[in-house]
């Protein structure tokens, strides 16, 4: 697998924001790769530019300087697709519709897509909601047809930033192992934003680090736990990499505090 | 359970209306107030119906209906179609905004001598002076509306491929939708009332007519008919409205 020319390289990426005539770093120097299959979450203390490089990787953003690449470019498969945070449904369109979107643009008739989406959406629990407006939903339901909008638009990279954040801890952990369910059974490659290290190591193939502002790339750590991972599986390395993951954030953190009084 | 949180309260504003018909009537009757300004209701009513029967009402609610309609509906159009441009594309904003933020506060009947000057007496100083009290309101809020679309939509849409057309018809239009609503409520209120007083200031027919005669001949009983029919048509329009914005926006809720 990790033979194969990366679905996603950048080197050296830098992203300057200026306004009123001040320049702040948002990241320096990023390098690093992500392969075919892979699960890989970043980690860093807030405003350390997480949301910024996903926003770059997803084409929403003009990076400063330095190279992106992307592997293989398909023409019927989109580069990426996001998953936001929270309020990325349009309240306009129906459960259906919103996970249909990326399949409606690429072009799909509509018995075609709402076929395919209804599917989909009756696997992770939505059936009755299907023509339901995402007001009268839950968070966590939300989050389900942002997930099934972007599994479904088929990208080359899956872009996720802090998708649970605003989840209760319970809804979290529920969602977390569909997640990867459906990460198992499609076999996308998957970039996940969080500040949660537990969710990272449970999640991730490899956890990359980054410092605070401007964000540079820390460390570039393999979880080696076997897969499928259950919760309960306490695995013999977790909890050294979680406290050698908090050491270096602990710092960061601490540094950013005291850069902000 | 449902009927029963809405028929009572229907009941008691029944009741209220039909004591104060019958205060209204004893007192008309006993002259304890003058039955030439507060003709008795039961007088009102007869002269409702007589004016019902000839067909004066009915040719008169259909010449304001007409103009009110037609006025709104192009005031309306236009007003959304150019605030939903201007909303999106900010170079005509600038052209345009101060423009129609100086217009919008004058009171559209205080320019209705001016419209009557350049457009004559006929049919289409009224037109224009309703289409002005639509235009107005609608493309204000159409402008806000399109501003005040969240910025992750375009993202969202941005990210999954949403281009050229279609970013009017999937993010523009549907986000700015609740706002045109808003902006049409507030049009076609303004185009009644404008609709009326041009009526009473201008008109061969129209219920604005109607009052305006009932005023000058002292017919207070047509007076008060025709103030009847006008209550009724503001009350059905504004239902109707309701019924609109339920069917075009079902993602707002409640």
């Amino acid at each position: 697998m990790q033979n194969q020319a990366p679905v996603f390289h950048c080197s050296n990426l830098s992203k300057n924001f200026s306004a009123h005539e001040k320049h702040v770093a948002a990241l320096s120097n990023l390098s690093f790769e992500v392969h075919q299959g892979e699960f890989v979450c970043i980690v860093g203390p807030s405003g350390c530019g997480k949301s910024t490089l996903l926003r770059i990787m997803a084409g929403l953003i003009k990076k400063t300087s330095g190279e992106i690449h992307y592997g293989h470019k398909s023409n019927s498969r989109p580069q990426t697709a996001m998953v936001f945070q929270s309020q990325g449904l349009f309240p306009w369109f129906n459960v259906i519709e919103n996970a249909a979107l990326g399949l409606e643009m690429q072009g799909m008739d509509k018995s075609k897509r709402y076929e395919i989406a209804a599917d989909f959406l009756e696997k992770i629990g939505l059936k009755s909601f299907l023509y339901a407006y995402p007001h009268t939903l839950s968070g966590g339901m939300k989050q389900r047809v942002a997930i099934s909008r972007a599994f479904l638009a088929d990208p080359e990279i899956l872009l996720m930033d802090e998708p649970f954040g605003m989840l209760d801890a319970q809804t979290r952990i529920v969602m977390q192992e569909e997640l990867l369910n459906l990460w198992q059974e499609r076999k996308h490659t998957i970039v996940y934003i969080t500040h949660d290290i537990d969710e990272a190591i449970f999640l991730g193939d490899r956890i990359l680090v980054m410092s605070g502002r401007p964000g540079r790339l820390l460390e570039d750590i393999p979880i080696t736990n076997p897969r499928p991972r259950e919760r309960n599986n306490v695995v013999s390395n977790a909890i050294e990499i979680r406290s050698h993951i908090w050491s270096m954030l602990h710092d960061e953190v601490v540094r950013d505090l005291e850069k902000a009084q | 359970m449902r009927q029963r949180k809405y028929s009572i309260p229907r009941i008691f504003s029944f009741i209220t209306l039909l004591i104060f018909l019958v205060i209204w009537e004893v007192a008309a009757q006993l002259d304890l107030v003058s039955s030439s300004f507060f003709p008795p209701p039961s007088k009102i009513f007869i002269t409702f119906f007589t004016l019902l029967s000839d067909g004066t009402l009915v040719l008169s609610t259909g010449s304001t209906l007409f103009r009110f309609i037609s006025g709104v509906f192009v005031g309306s159009v236009i007003g959304a179609t150019l605030g939903l441009i201007m909303g999106w594309w900010r170079p005509l904003n600038a052209y345009l905004s101060p423009w129609i933020n100086a217009f919008y506060p004058i009171p559209k009947i205080a320019i209705f001598p001016l419209l009557l000057v350049i457009f004559g007496i006929g049919e289409r100083s009224k037109f224009i002076a309703i289409f002005l009290g639509a235009f107005f309101p609608m493309v204000i809020t159409t402008i806000n509306g399109v501003q005040q679309i969240s910025r992750i939509y375009f993202e969202v849409g941005k990210n999954y491929g949403i281009r050229g057309y279609k970013v009017f018809s999937h993010i523009l239009l549907p986000g700015s939708l609740p706002s045109i609503m808003t902006g049409l409520r507030l049009a076609v209120n303004s185009g009644f009332v404008i609709a009326i007083s041009v009526e009473v200031i201008s008109a061969r027919d129209g219920l604005g007519v109607l009052l305006w005669y009932g005023w000058q001949t002292f017919r207070v009983a047509d007076l008060f008919a025709a103030l009847i029919v006008i209550s009724v048509l503001g009350i059905m329009i504004n239902y109707l409205l309701e019924k609109i914005m339920i069917r075009m926006i079902p993602w707002m809720g409640e």
